[in-house]
This record gives structure tokens, C-alpha cells and sequence, in this order.
């Protein structure tokens, strides 16, 4: 394996962990994209009530089941201002977050919640990245170590030569001299 | 010794890799050989919500789904606007016919976001059903049995039971094998 390959497989996993824990973190970092991006943008956001920031909380865990990668805060599809306006029925009613995100799973299944549970197989998409992170890292020590002693013999074995050419260059320079 | 000549060792983690690889490309070959129409619901063997709603085309003689205890109930979501349910429209009048006689299966119809006039002429120009359909103008039964579109079907058995669903139109062969697992004679 070339060493242009090694580096190239190296990146390749380490990359792939940050892109795979980028994935995971984009609804909830995208959510707080539009949290932070809101009250400038959009004046209504400053008159939110504690209700409609709960709905929102909400409806931005829960996937549009007729769209695509799409959460029912995002969707104006029919299903989703529906299923909007349930949950704000439900958290006025003193239902929690949990409760109302346990009501939908319990009928749609884990497929409505955007980010999977960390539990039963879903644990491999969490810890996917970061063992791929692990190998890859684990490749990179173990190129540069065997880098590091491969230098090493190589200038164990000039040195040597080295002494050697040394030791006769000023023999030979006094045998010009004296011829 | 330079590290051309050096001996090759298999470390334990190369295995963990190419473990981890085949996993990946496993899960990847699974996942795409999925049909995603297909999705597993939660309320397979679970006990049905029960409901009480307005019958279609009346003020308010009601449909419950306690007055069909210990029969089978197959109840379908449809629309007016829903082109997938003229698709299904023959094969839920032939399914009625072939299992409806007997008494021990009932059909129910749920007319979803729709408004009555427009249920009334789609059912005058595909054929009448031969069994009453009960309203969900706002989508909240659907909500309630987790309903992705229209049309959907589900089966219950007559201890009230959901053995089975159907997203999208029908065809006999699909109504037949539900009924089975309803526990209907086929």
C-alpha cells in the first residue's frame, strides 16, 4: 500500500465520522439555526408564547409522514398543520413533551421521530461514527509509527556509509595532496 | 530493514474493520432492497382505538366501533379527492361481497377529509358501498391509527384486535391474506 493510499484511507475515515456525526446533529443544530436566526429575521417569533415554542419543540422532533426527510414544523402539508394543531391541543391540556411524542410513536412508530432512539439496533447509527473515528484514527498512529521506524532504519543504515565515506574522503583529499 | 521487508501483522482491529465494513455494506444492501412504501406500524397486535363518529350522509346517527364486538371489522380509510381510492373502489365492493354476507365480518368506510356532497357523488358515480361510512373531516381517527394517506385499510379481529394494515389501494390478494390473519373463512 502506497503511502498516498494510507493518508487517502485515513482522511477517508475520519471525514466519514465528522460527515456521519454531522448528519446525526443536523435537526437539532438546524432547529437552533432557526432559533437563533428567528427574532431578526422574523418579528413574529418575538411574540411566541410558551405554548407555541412548545409546539414547535414538538413538532420539529416529528417527522412529516407524507414528505420527505421533512419535520411536521417545516411541512404545510395537510397532515402536518393537523397533527400541529393536536399537539397544541394536547400541551394545552397539560400533556408533556414526552407524552405527546410517545403518543405519535406509539402509533407511527419510531419512523415519525426525527432523530432514532438510542436504544435496541439504532445504537449503530450512534456509534457508527465515532468507532469509524476510532479505526480511523488507530490507522493513522499505526502508519505514522511504522513511518517513524521505517526512518529510523533508513538513517541507522546511511549512517554507516555515512562514517565510512568520511573516514576515506580525507585519505583520498591527502592523496591528491601529496600527488 | 526497511519496511518492504518487514513482516505483516494482522492486528486485531483489522477485523473489527472489515467486520464493520461488511456490516455496513449488509445494512446498505438491506435498506435499498426495502420497499418504502412498506412500513412497519406499531399497532399490529395492539387492541383498536375506539371511536364513535358521525355517519356519512346523515345529521347524526353515529358509527362505534363497540356496536361491531365480536365481529370482524375491516375498516378503510377513503376520500372523495383521493384517486388510489377509485383504484381499490371494485375490489372493496367485490372484498364486502365475499366476506360480508355471513355476518361475522363487518366493513367500514371512513370518509377522511372530505365533506359529504363530494362523498355522496363519488360514491353515486364508482357504486354504493354496502356498508354504512362514518366522517373524520378534521384527520383525527386517521391521526389516532397512525394514517399516512389515503387510501388505508386496516383489520381487526373480533376481539377487537389490529392484525393487519394496508397502506395504499387494495387488491383481492392483499384483502384475502388479511382476512386470514384476522382469523376470517377464507
Amino acid at each position: 500500500m502506497t503511502q498516498v493510499t494510507r493518508i487517502i484511507i485515513c482522511l477517508a475515515f475520519i471525514c466519514f465520522s465528522l460527515f456521519a456525526g454531522a448528519l446525526q446533529s443536523a435537526a437539532p443544530v438546524m432547529a437552533a439555526e432557526e432559533k437563533a436566526a428567528a427574532p431578526a429575521n422574523a418579528p413574529v417569533i418575538k411574540t411566541e408564547t410558551p405554548l407555541q415554542k412548545q409546539v414547535r419543540t414538538v413538532s420539529s422532533k416529528l417527522r412529516c409522514p407524507v414528505c420527505q426527510g421533512e419535520s411536521i414544523y417545516d411541512s404545510h402539508s395537510d397532515v402536518a398543520v393537523e397533527m400541529k394543531q393536536l399537539i397544541a391541543e394536547k400541551l394545552s391540556q397539560g400533556e408533556s413533551v414526552a407524552d405527546v411524542l410517545s403518543y405519535f410513536q406509539a402509533r407511527y412508530g419510531n419512523y415519525i421521530l426525527m432523530e432514532p432512539p438510542a436504544e435496541g439496533i439504532h445504537w449503530v447509527i450512534w456509534v457508527f461514527p465515532l468507532f469509524m473515528g476510532l479505526m480511523g484514527l488507530l490507522f493513522l498512529m499505526q502508519y505514522l509509527a511504522a513511518n517513524k521506524e521505517t526512518a529510523r532504519a533508513e538513517t541507522a543504515e546511511r549512517k554507516p556509509a555515512e562514517t565510512q565515506n568520511k573516514d576515506s574522503a580525507p585519505v583520498r583529499n591527502i592523496e591528491e595532496l601529496h600527488l | 530493514m526497511t519496511s518492504e521487508t518487514a513482516p505483516k501483522t494482522i492486528r486485531w482491529w483489522h477485523f473489527a474493520l472489515i467486520f464493520v465494513m461488511i456490516l455496513m455494506f449488509a445494512m446498505f444492501a438491506a435498506g435499498l432492497g426495502r420497499d418504502t412504501k412498506i412500513l412497519p406500524s406499531p399497532l399490529i397486535g395492539k387492541p383498536a382505538f375506539a371511536f364513535d363518529i358521525r355517519k356519512l350522509g346523515t345529521e347524526d346517527d353515529r358509527i362505534k366501533l363497540a356496536d361491531y364486538q365480536g365481529k370482524i371489522v375491516v375498516m378503510n380509510f377513503w376520500a372523495s379527492w383521493c384517486v388510489s381510492c377509485r383504484e381499490e373502489h371494485e375490489v372493496l365492493l367485490e372484498a364486502a361481497k365475499k366476506y360480508g354476507g355471513d355476518g361475522k365480518v363487518q366493513f367500514i368506510g371512513i370518509n377522511h377529509k372530505d365533506n359529504d356532497k363530494a362523498a355522496a357523488d363519488f360514491l353515486s358515480r364508482m357504486g354504493q358501498f354496502p356498508y354504512p361510512s362514518g366522517t373524520d373531516p378534521q384527520g383525527r381517527l386517521a391521526l389516532e391509527f397512525g394514517v399516512y394517506g389515503m387510501p388505508e385499510t386496516f383489520f381487526i379481529t373480533d376481539k377487537g384486535v389490529i392484525a393487519g394494515k394496508h397502506i395504499g389501494p387494495l387488491t383481492m390478494a392483499i384483502v384475502d391474506k388479511k382476512m386470514k390473519a384476522a382469523g376470517a373463512a377464507q
